[in-house]
């Protein structure tokens, strides 16, 4: 009988343990890691900086502009990679299948470093993990033999006052042979609602930059917050008196730049954009929605703007209405049961 | 040498006495008047209680619907009146030369009733008053003698949880002539970012209800948040609106501004913080109708409730709505729209 009761409490031990999260210390590194693992997944985009750059007479790539990135990170749960590992994809000029960086990070605490270190793996056939960010499914039975990594080419990541900053040991990351010799520099920041980084390739025997992505300056993209937009159109648009209106559109789209192309009932293209500008509004940054006349540069047909932070904006000027509300379930469920012209 | 030295530490003593604070104790009812000092001045408008009266179908008083009130509530100076005054001017339907009440609050703590006692003054010449919410100076030199108290009329007001709730003792409150005697039964509640009345006069020989507003229940104001709103139009037809016409005041709890628009159409601009239109929350809206509040809408757009800006351009107008501070009033003035 005791001995019977000694192995239920084995048993009932170890499936507790299983249940349990293991109590453990943490060394200022390994808390530097968690907050990271905190503070970086999300949305970023750098909008604002290439319009701040078209506006200092730098319109394009050629003439110094920034890219133009949208980050997307998300943690993963990936064992095979450790515990702390995050899938990056990011793309460029505000299109999702212009991948321009696809990455799985594998963050660990360095203590002899005292630093987070991130070893980067590029996957070797990364169309097939394209949108892991929203599924993160398409990443099950990933192992370390489908990516590569790349001595030398580990970030590592210290405190810099209220974000995390670092890159590559200088002159690490080195590629080719002879007078083709050149290294890659590539830096981060990460901090609460901000992510940049700068990149370049520079010459081993002369220090030269070869490449340098807008002049090896800081991508500062800003965390998106994503909203759910309803756009209506008049149901009877011969008669502006009458308020009749359906939606025809539910749109998601972020705070940092999102557009989406639309065709009226008239059959003019229109675009739908929403961010959060630096300093038009004056001494702040201000959060507008826009219906332009063809493409997102074009002339506005309307416009509306709020408080950065705000989770609804929504305008109607008679022959649209659009209603944009921050994207959660319960505000996704209320769009769906309302009818606009009610 | 000695006596010198105790003279001017005595001066300096006198000196520094009138410029700092004097250090006392308070009672629970002294900390609670401090409370509602703190919490009740400001502006209030139960704009939204009176669309859901209309919604109702409660359209007129005479159907049942509460009264369009706006009511400033303002701390003042007036030692002859007590350390802790309010002065309060009402007004009704959205016209402030539609005067409600007019009175100075004396509120003192009452340990005996351990309630905060609020004395109601009622001015003898009360239109050289108007306007003291705005400019207090017109309160100068105001003595007990331009005023008059009634007896039994005073509210008493005690805690309620989050908000401080008063009334007049029962059938305390006591006028009019012999035979047709009547007792006013005031009640109020005040919490934060709310202010509640109920009002009525009944009889003291048959209890019936003689005047009794909405059916004696609660007006329900709300405070209000003043912005300050540029309105820009176009130079010529077709134009961008880039011609600031006005400036306005307005507040968020109902606040209207009437204009005409360059060809000559009569409009409405509207600043509210519509309950539960936006669905399982309130909505701040601005709206521009054609002619009055129940024109046309012609133009409206959303935000939430607590930002502090808001603005529209649908080509042909351009609202700039800031909250109203000096630093944004300064810097409406220095903007040109179009730049």
């Amino acid at each position: 009988m005791m001995k019977w009761f000694a192995c239920l409490t084995v048993a009932w031990a170890a499936l507790l343990g299983n249940a349990d999260a293991q109590e453990r210390r943490y060394t200022l590194v390994e808390r530097e890691l968690e907050y990271l693992m905190e503070v970086w997944p999300g949305n970023y985009d750098n909008r604002e900086q290439v319009q701040h750059d078209a506006d200092m007479g730098m319109p394009d790539y050629d003439s110094g502009a920034h890219l133009r990135v949208h980050g997307q990170i998300s943690r993963v749960d990936l064992p095979a990679f450790g515990e702390h590992v995050l899938y990056v994809e990011e793309y460029k000029d505000d299109d999702p299948t212009a991948i321009f960086r696809q990455r799985l990070y594998e963050l660990s605490a360095d203590e002899d470093e005292k630093a987070v270190r991130i070893r980067l793996h590029f996957f070797k056939d990364g169309e097939t993990y394209l949108g892991a960010h929203d599924d993160p499914s398409v990443l099950e039975g990933l192992t370390r033999a489908d990516t590569d990594t790349l001595e030398g080419c580990d970030i590592f990541l210290r405190r810099d006052g209220y974000a995390l900053t670092g890159g590559m040991k200088p002159g690490d990351c080195a590629f080719g042979s002879g007078d083709e010799r050149r290294y890659s520099d590539y830096q981060l920041r990460v901090g609460e609602q901000e992510y940049g980084f700068r990149d370049r390739m520079v010459a081993a025997a002369t220090g030269e930059n070869l490449e340098a992505v807008a002049g090896f300056q800081w991508h500062d993209l800003r965390q998106a917050r994503w909203f759910m937009c309803m756009i209506d159109f008049p149901a009877d648009p011969d008669n502006p008196r009458n308020p009749r209106q359906y939606t025809e559109h539910y749109v998601r789209t972020h705070d940092q730049g999102g557009t989406f192309g639309f065709t009226y009932p008239d059959g003019r293209p229109m675009t739908l954009s929403m961010r959060t500008r630096w300093s038009y509004g004056m001494q702040r940054d201000s959060f507008v929605i826009k219906i332009h006349d063809g493409g997102e540069p074009d002339p506005d047909l309307v416009y509306h703007w709020g408080q950065p932070g705000d989770d609804r904006i929504g305008m109607n000027p008679g022959w649209i209405r659009v209603q944009c509300d921050l994207d959660t379930p319960v505000n996704r469920e209320l769009q769906q049961r309302l009818r606009p012209d009610s | 040498m000695k006596r010198h030295l105790i003279a001017i530490g005595s001066i300096l003593t006198l000196a520094a006495s009138p410029g700092a604070a004097q250090e006392r104790s308070y009672t629970l009812l002294e900390r609670e008047i401090e409370y509602l000092m703190e919490l009740w001045p400001g502006d209030y408008d139960n704009r939204e209680q009176i669309q859901f009266d209309f919604n109702a179908g409660k359209r007129t008083f005479e159907t049942g619907a509460h009264l369009r009130i706006h009511s400033q509530i303002r701390r003042v100076d007036l030692p002859a009146f007590g350390e802790y005054v309010l002065y309060v001017e009402e007004y009704r339907d959205n016209d402030p030369s539609n005067i409600f009440r007019q009175r100075l609050y004396e509120v003192m703590a009452d340990e005996d009733e351990n309630a905060i006692r609020i004395k109601l003054h009622f001015f003898k010449d009360g239109e050289d008053y108007l306007g003291a919410h705005n400019d207090t100076s017109i309160l100068k030199g105001l003595t007990r003698d331009d005023t008059i108290t009634l007896d039994g009329c005073d509210v008493l007001m005690t805690r309620d949880v989050d908000a401080l709730v008063g009334s007049m003792e029962p059938q305390a409150c006591v006028f009019g002539e012999e035979g047709d005697e009547r007792y006013a039964d005031y009640q109020v509640r005040v919490t934060e970012g709310g202010y509640w009345f109920r009002d009525r006069s009944v009889s003291v020989a048959s209890g019936e209800v003689i005047e009794g507003m909405a059916e004696f229940s609660w007006h329900q104001l709300e405070q209000v948040r003043w912005f300050r709103c540029m309105i820009d139009f176009p130079y010529e037809d077709g134009g961008r609106p880039i011609n600031t016409v006005d400036y306005v005041r307005i507040h968020d709890q109902g606040g209207t501004h009437t204009f005409t628009y360059r060809d000559g159409r009569e409009m409405v601009f509207t600043f509210r913080n519509n309950w539960s239109y936006g669905m399982q929350r309130e909505t701040l809206v601005i709206v521009v109708q054609e002619g009055d509040e129940s024109g046309p809408t012609l133009v409206y757009g959303w935000g939430e409730p607590g930002s502090d800006r808001i603005g529209i351009n649908p080509g042909w107008i351009r609202l700039q709505c800031d909250l109203d501070t000096e630093k944004m009033r300064k810097f409406q003035d220095w903007l040109r729209p179009d730049s």
